[in-house]
């Protein structure tokens, strides 16, 4: 068990990387479109309650965002430092991808996340509502180049394979590979989900605890309609993926999740316990006639699973994973739609914001949109092995010759942090909830205002003594507002 | 087509000069922002750290794409370099990656949790001077030569430990420094202006010192040595950059004294843009030492294209809305304080020099 060798080194670390970068993402790229809406509304209404929003939920996605650009940046050296094979044999297709990547989204992001965060009250309403649709274009362009990316080495197309590296033939077919679109209107909407889960948890809180009640009807009401909306094309897209990609491009992967050896199951297995020599499961609990109707769409219930007995032992990827992985996505993906559902109904019924277990209920199941998605990829990326890309590239052939030790104490190095990073994380997300937003009552205007910045004795000079105290920041002495005050308090608490 | 086709054979100089332009601004960049965080590690007073970390917080992201703007272009354009340089240089990469992660964290998690505002601190000084050493550490195993054969690293993991690579990686602090100092000279007043002024007149002989240690080494050492040995055009344009680097290192300590609080961050820039330009004329045409050439390197031309078309032409757009954002926010920084677009703000800036 301990025998580990340098190529499950370098996917352990892979994957701890990835697995970690996964659930920033998972939740910004979601939150920047709420973001862009929630100020378009503020401009709109002059609402205070939505600045309020917007200033809490900007501050989790700055945090959430920081997190996502340092694990990326760790993701995409580790292209070539763990896999320098890899990076050799795919840069003319992966790396011009990734380069796209660079230069349509993520500077873009950086460069208008400073104006997005630090720009409220330095500049003019419209350059922030500019600065963070920016910042939401970046990250829906930058997750569409990834998706592009990831799914070309799923389904690999518009290619020619010349002296050990794949060169792009025809470069629309290499960008819409077979899965490109579906999988990326699935990610892209999971990614929806996932931040409206936090953003309706966060207003299901106040609302058990009866404070910013206001606040709180908005996000819980906002993010519940994002999620009726978008929790049914998920479930499509999941699907249809299913149906037709992996069944025709991957079909050991599809066999590998549904768990059956041979090809006369018609139940839908739930645990198994797989025997890789034996090629049969030592144990299998499932619901019977279901498989038949999930998995093929039989009305008859008759039509049985396909089985992993059709593919040789090396196509086949490792079961507990692929297999687990997928059961864990679709529980996440049965919460989400359930609380989806169930918020149609007291909606119709005006009892959504007296119903108290349903708020406990959408409390908890903040965490449901991220698991549901690092399992997803789970499934999606060990499912591909033992390819890296499919039926081209053997992944045992992309890692890097690298010294035993040296390997062993970065897998060392990055668990530590990154379990520390993550605490860390969770730490701030429980105790920004703890602390809450601004109280909207404040009547603190924070709009770039002329006449307020000539005030007699206020000539904009350097100065470090006792600044100027915020009206609009909220309770407690600690700012919600956003991270410009946040020196003040500094100021204030700290020294 | 027709101009693509026209292009072809210069295909290899227009990516290496992407991958060239990228490494040159992220250091000039990059390196203003890391010296800051150094210099934010000699800093006793809180409120100073702070204000120190504040006047890089709208910037240092843009900064840092730079890098892995290099790092995409080195993997689209020379994958082979990326195949083979990284595992070759693993630890000081991997090292300066996780340093590298702490310092972008700690800007999130200081402004957030006030509380914690000196764990955070360190988080971003030490990750600074971490991931500046080990920048340079890279740059002197890279001059140094590896070892690999075909498309794959066959050397040892401490390879990279050499006089020269633990040289480049003290210069590389150094200048850093430099120039942080001449960002916080731009960008702060009072105290910390003059503590800026200080510490980067400290900092300009200790560079110049180990410029000179490190061109001795490499010119010597390096693989690369044999491209600069007589009088070639080559040796001439690498050692002419070499001595504008000294020559704007000493420029920068005077204007560090002036009443310009913006030239003695131009002076730094050139220096860094020097040192940068005179290792990448020792090492043309070259991209792996020893001896792969960027022809031998360079992905096919199908790649290369779409390349040319779409990434060559939006790096310039790319360099003006970041340019734009450096515009919103120039001048001095103002901390804790409510402030106008635009820097009307020049406060006491030129008194204490």
């Amino acid at each position: 068990m301990f025998d580990l060798t340098m190529l499950d080194l370098s996917r352990i670390q892979f994957a701890l990387t990835a697995a970690f970068h996964m659930v920033f993402p998972a939740v910004t790229v979601g939150l920047s479109l709420f973001l862009v809406v929630v100020y378009a509304l503020y401009m709109r209404t002059d609402n205070p309650a939505y600045r309020s929003i917007y200033r809490f939920f900007r501050n989790l996605f700055a945090i959430g965002f920081g997190l996502g650009i340092v694990s990326g940046i760790m993701l995409t050296f580790q292209f070539g430092l763990n896999w320098g094979p890899f990076a050799n044999a795919t840069g003319p297709i992966v790396g011009t991808l990734l380069a796209l990547e660079v230069v349509t989204a993520f500077f873009l992001e950086a460069a208008f996340l400073g104006i997005m965060i630090y720009g409220e009250g330095r500049f003019p309403r419209k350059v922030v509502l500019f600065a963070t649709a920016m910042v939401a274009l970046g990250a829906f362009l930058s997750t569409t180049w990834i998706m592009s990316s990831n799914s070309w080495m799923q389904t690999p197309a518009g290619f020619d394979f010349v002296n050990g590296q794949f060169v792009p033939t025809d470069w629309l077919a290499v960008i819409f590979n077979p899965s490109f679109p579906l999988r990326y209107i699935h990610m892209v909407v999971a990614t929806i989900l996932s931040s409206a889960l936090l953003v309706t948890g966060v207003g299901a809180w106040y609302l058990i605890r009866g404070t910013h009640t206001e606040f709180a009807r908005r996000t819980f009401s906002m993010g519940l309609g994002f999620l009726a909306i978008f929790a049914p094309l998920e479930l499509y897209t999941g699907d249809a993926l299913g149906q037709d990609i992996l069944a025709e491009y991957q079909p050991a992967k599809l066999a590998a999740a549904e768990g059956n050896w041979g090809s006369e199951n018609t139940g839908w297995n739930l645990l198994i316990l797989p025997n890789r020599d034996a090629e049969e499961n030592t144990f299998q609990l499932g619901v019977p006639f279901a498989g038949s109707l999930i998995v093929n769409h039989d009305f008859t219930f008759s039509e049985a699973v396909g089985g992993m007995d059709e593919f040789s032992e090396e196509e086949l990827p490792p079961i507990m994973w692929t297999f687990y992985g997928f059961r864990i996505m679709l529980a996440a993906a049965g919460v989400i739609v359930l609380l989806a559902a169930t918020s149609v109904v007291l909606r119709v019924r005006g009892e959504l914001f007296s119903a108290r277990w349903f708020h406990w209920l959408s409390m908890l199941a903040i965490p449901a949109g991220v698991v549901g998605i690092v399992a997803g990829w789970v499934t999606s990326e060990v499912g591909r092995q033992p390819w890296v890309v499919y039926g081209e590239l053997a992944t045992s052939e992309t890692v890097s010759n690298l010294a035993p030790a040296s390997l062993v104490f970065s897998v060392a190095l990055i668990l530590g942090t990154y379990a520390a990073l993550f605490g860390t994380y969770v730490y701030y997300l429980v105790r920004a909830m703890k602390s809450g937003p601004e109280s909207v009552s404040d009547d603190g205007d924070d709009d770039f205002d002329v006449e307020d910045d000539d005030l007699p004795g206020d000539d904009g000079a350097f100065t470090l003594d006792a600044p100027r105290e915020y009206v609009g920041s909220g309770s407690g002495g600690r700012s919600a507002a956003g991270r410009a005050y946040f020196r003040i308090d500094g100021a204030g608490e700290v020294r | 087509m027709a101009l693509f086709d026209a292009l072809a054979p210069y295909v290899p100089h227009i990516l290496l000069g992407c991958a060239a332009v990228s490494l040159l601004l992220y250091v000039v960049l990059d390196g203003f922002d890391l010296g800051v965080g150094v210099l934010s590690l000699f800093e006793p007073d809180g409120t100073r750290r702070e204000e120190m970390m504040e006047s890089i917080a709208t910037v240092w992201d843009g900064n840092e794409s730079w890098l892995v703007m290099l790092g995409a272009v080195l993997f689209a354009g020379f994958p082979l370099v990326f195949g083979v340089v990284l595992p070759a240089l693993y630890i000081p990469l991997f090292l300066m990656l996780f340093f590298l992660t702490f310092r972008g964290i700690a800007f999130e998690f200081q402004a957030q949790h006030s509380e914690h505002s000196r764990l955070w601190g360190y988080s971003f000084a030490l990750g600074s001077l971490g991931t500046a050493f080990f920048q340079g550490v890279s740059l002197g195993a890279f001059m140094d030569g590896l070892s690999f054969s075909g498309d794959a690293f066959t050397g040892g993991a401490f390879d990279f430990v050499s006089p020269l690579s633990l040289a480049t990686g003290l210069l590389v602090t150094a200048v850093y420094v430099l120039s942080g100092a001449g960002w916080l000279v731009y960008k702060s007043g009072g105290e910390l202006l003059a503590s800026a002024r200080r510490w980067g007149r400290r900092a300009v002989p200790v560079a110049l010192v180990l410029a000179l240690v490190t061109v001795a080494l490499s010119s010597v050492y390096s693989p690369a040595a044999g491209n600069v040995t007589g009088l070639t055009v080559q040796s001439f344009l690498a050692f002419g950059l070499f001595g504008a680097a000294g020559v704007s290192m000493v420029a920068a300590y005077f204007a560090l004294g002036g009443r310009d609080d913006l030239k003695s961050l131009g002076f730094a820039a050139l220096a860094m843009a020097g040192l940068v330009g005179g290792f990448m004329a020792m090492i043309y045409p070259n991209v792996i030492l020893p001896g792969v050439t960027m022809q031998e390197a360079v992905a096919p031309n199908s790649s290369a294209g779409l390349l040319l078309v779409v990434i060559v032409p939006l790096i310039p757009v790319t360099m003006a809305y970041n340019a734009v954002a450096y515009y919103l926010f120039r001048g001095k920084t103002e901390v804790g304080h409510h402030k106008k677009p635009g820097g009307e703000s020049t406060g006491t800036s030129t008194q204490e020099g």
